[in-house]
């Protein structure tokens, strides 16, 4: 295993090329054209029904699509069925063989490739080791917790060096604290063993914590790829901007030269792009101060989050705006029914054209 | 389902087994000629006349012999039966499952009457394959019915993690989803087995010669009665009630393995 981690070190590039699967009437995946680079940490996120377990399990080689290919490192793999295909899969239920403890389910995958029983179950161990389980090795599956079944079916899903690595929602069934610490173990086994791994989750700040790059998904589409800070900072479309953390939305409407009219706000010093119907604003850059401006508004509800606070304020206008605050010592907290004033930056505005 | 049909056998085992069982355990234990209650006199005298008459001892072996076979073919072949008609896709599945499951249903003269034509027809009558073959029949839908029940219940991700993991699907197949169907088949094979250990009717109509135990037992009712048929008839229920048992310790364990 500390061979594997620092020899092989390489995971596998993938490249999805005009993926497209109908089930009947639906359709779960079209157009689906995607690079995965070596070792890279990718993430699919999307709602629910939006073609992330499709596109995993095309990759898997459970089901047939109905066009489109995949290649591994150059290699298209179409042709080859799902256990020459060298993955490693985590399942979303552990899947994990009930009638066999756990070093035999670990050893499983070795054994399927004519490794001896011995060296299997040695390898299996390191791999336990590993996940810091070694003590684990003569329990069955059901005498284990979520998060050790979880580690476990990692350590399975790892045993053999794959050189890709996929994960369909791991994390799903956990509580929300464990899931927390099992996302920093992931992407710590994730550097020590350096393969590729396509990690799926509905779970916005799952994707933002683990992935090098994303991938949004919707209705089998994708919208857009990119680091997890493009994705948040400058997404392309009005559902990005709306599956991703919190956004204010405002229609805009043309104004003169140099000038945005927000909607149901005001107008702001920006030059609008053409097209743009959008303009999204995130709670954490609006600045509110105290008192009267341009852009006035009155506090109507404020949600007490921890370390900040969050805001929303009705503009005289109409329009609805939430912010944030940091709760800072010293730092004036806002009352109901308070009046504020946005210093709109328009660096912060993105704009969208649908 | 397996539970379901469990909890069956079990009512009925309770009904016609056990509760004959507080007045036969008595009798054939008695040192009397007849079959009488309550017994003057113990001794295990009728137990030792079973296994002296060659007769008795034959017909045990034979009812071994046919329940054995009868099981093995009802076990294979309801089982692949099983498996093409829960995962296959073709036309017709579901009548197929009717027909494996219809001796159950059928009332069994017919089915005996049908057999018998038969087995007269290609000269069968008198043979034990044959008749293996018959009690085959009868065994079949407990074997269709219970593993294909459990078939459906099966998580079929199982089966995809062993395939992704680097498994044929027949390989998988053998690691994965047998190892789950393991205690459902153990008990549709007890099931089988007593269906074919029990059966009289078909056996009458189609054995000729050949003396199974329910044929020794009601031959010996026609004739005379003793308490040799009180002795064995205890014997058949220690019998059925350790395999019970044991069926239901695997049962529980696959609960406990599998979740509920
Ligand atoms: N075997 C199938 N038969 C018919 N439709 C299917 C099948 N598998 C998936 N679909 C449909 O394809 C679409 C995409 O499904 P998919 O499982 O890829 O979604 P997902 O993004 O993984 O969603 P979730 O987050 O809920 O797991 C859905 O509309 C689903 O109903
Ligand atoms: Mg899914």
């Amino acid at each position: 295993m500390q061979q594997a981690a620092q020899g092989l070190a390489k995971g596998a590039a993938v490249v999805f090329r005009g993926l497209r699967q109908v089930y009947g009437t639906t359709v779960a995946l079209e157009e689906f054209s995607l690079e995965v680079g070596a070792g890279e940490f990718l993430t699919l996120l999307g709602p629910s029904g939006s073609g992330k377990t499709t596109a995993l399990n095309a990759l898997a080689g459970f089901i047939e699509m109905t066009s489109g290919h995949i290649a591994i490192d150059g290699v298209p793999i179409s042709a080859l069925p799902t256990e020459k295909r060298n993955i490693g899969m985590v399942f979303q239920n552990y899947s994990l063989f009930p009638h066999l403890d756990v070093l035999d389910n670990i050893a499983f995958p070795l054994r399927m490739r004519g490794v001896p029983r011995r060296a299997a179950r040695e390898r299996a161990q390191a791999a336990l080791d590993l996940v810091r389980l070694p003590e684990y090795g003569r329990r069955m599956p059901h005498q284990l917790s979520g998060g050790q079944k979880q580690r476990v079916a990692f350590a399975r899903a790892i045993v053999f060096e794959p050189r890709v690595l996929l994960m369909d929602e791991p994390l799903g069934a956990l509580d929300l604290k464990l899931r927390e610490a099992m996302q920093l173990e992931i992407k710590q086994f994730q550097r020590q063993i350096g393969c590729t791994v396509i990690y799926v989750t509905h779970d916005q700040g799952e994707a933002l914590t683990l992935s090098d790059r994303i991938v949004v998904m919707d209705k089998g589409r994708v919208l857009q790829v990119g680091t997890p800070k493009e994705i948040y900072d400058r997404p392309h479309t009005r559902f990005v901007a709306e599956f991703i953390g919190v956004n204010n939305l405002l229609p805009v409407a043309g104004g003169a030269a140099g000038e945005a009219v927000l909607e149901g706000v005001g107008a702001v010093a920006a030059a609008v792009p053409a097209g743009a119907r959008w303009a999204a604003l995130r709670p954490e850059v609006l600045r509110a101060a105290p008192g009267e401006g341009p852009i006035a508004a009155t506090i109507t509800d404020v949600i007490f989050l921890g370390d900040v606070v969050r805001y929303a304020a009705r503009c005289d206008r109409g329009a609805t705006l939430v912010f944030s605050q940091r709760r800072e010592p010293g730092g004036s907290a806002h009352a109901i029914g308070a009046r504020v004033a946005f210093p709109i930056d328009p660096a912060d505005i993105v704009f969208l054209a649908e | 389902m397996t539970r379901f049909l469990l909890g069956v056998y079990f009512a009925i085992a309770v009904a016609f087994l056990v509760m004959p069982l507080v007045l036969l355990v008595p009798i054939s234990l008695t040192d009397s000629q007849f079959l009488e209650f309550p017994p003057r006199q113990i001794s295990l005298r009728w137990y030792r006349e079973f296994f002296v008459d060659e007769s008795w001892v034959g017909a045990t072996l034979l009812s071994f012999k046919v329940g054995i076979g009868a099981t093995a073919v009802a076990l294979v072949v309801g089982t692949l039966a099983s498996v093409a008609i829960v995962r296959g896709s073709f036309p017709g599945r579901r009548l197929i499952h009717a027909l494996l499951v219809a001796p159950l249903i059928i009332p069994t003269v017919i089915l005996a009457l049908a057999l018998f034509i038969v087995f007269l027809r290609w000269k069968l009558v008198d043979n034990v394959p044959a008749l293996i073959f018959a009690h085959a029949v009868v065994a079949l839908p407990y074997v269709v019915l219970i593993v294909s029940s459990a078939l459906r219940s099966f998580d079929t991700t199982l089966e995809r993690a062993a395939r992704v993991l680097g498994a044929s699907p027949v390989r998988a197949f053998f690691a994965v989803t047998l190892p789950y169907l393991g205690p459902s088949m153990f008990a549709s094979s007890l099931l089988a087995f007593f269906a074919s250990f029990d059966e009289l009717i078909i056996t009458l109509f189609v054995s000729g010669g050949l003396q199974t135990l329910p044929v020794r037992i009601w031959t010996d009712l026609m004739l005379r009665l003793d308490p040799t048929v009180a002795a064995a008839a205890t014997m058949l229920i220690v019998v059925s009630v350790i395999g019970m048992a044991i069926a239901e310790y695997f049962r529980q364990r696959n609960v406990r393995r599998y979740g509920g």
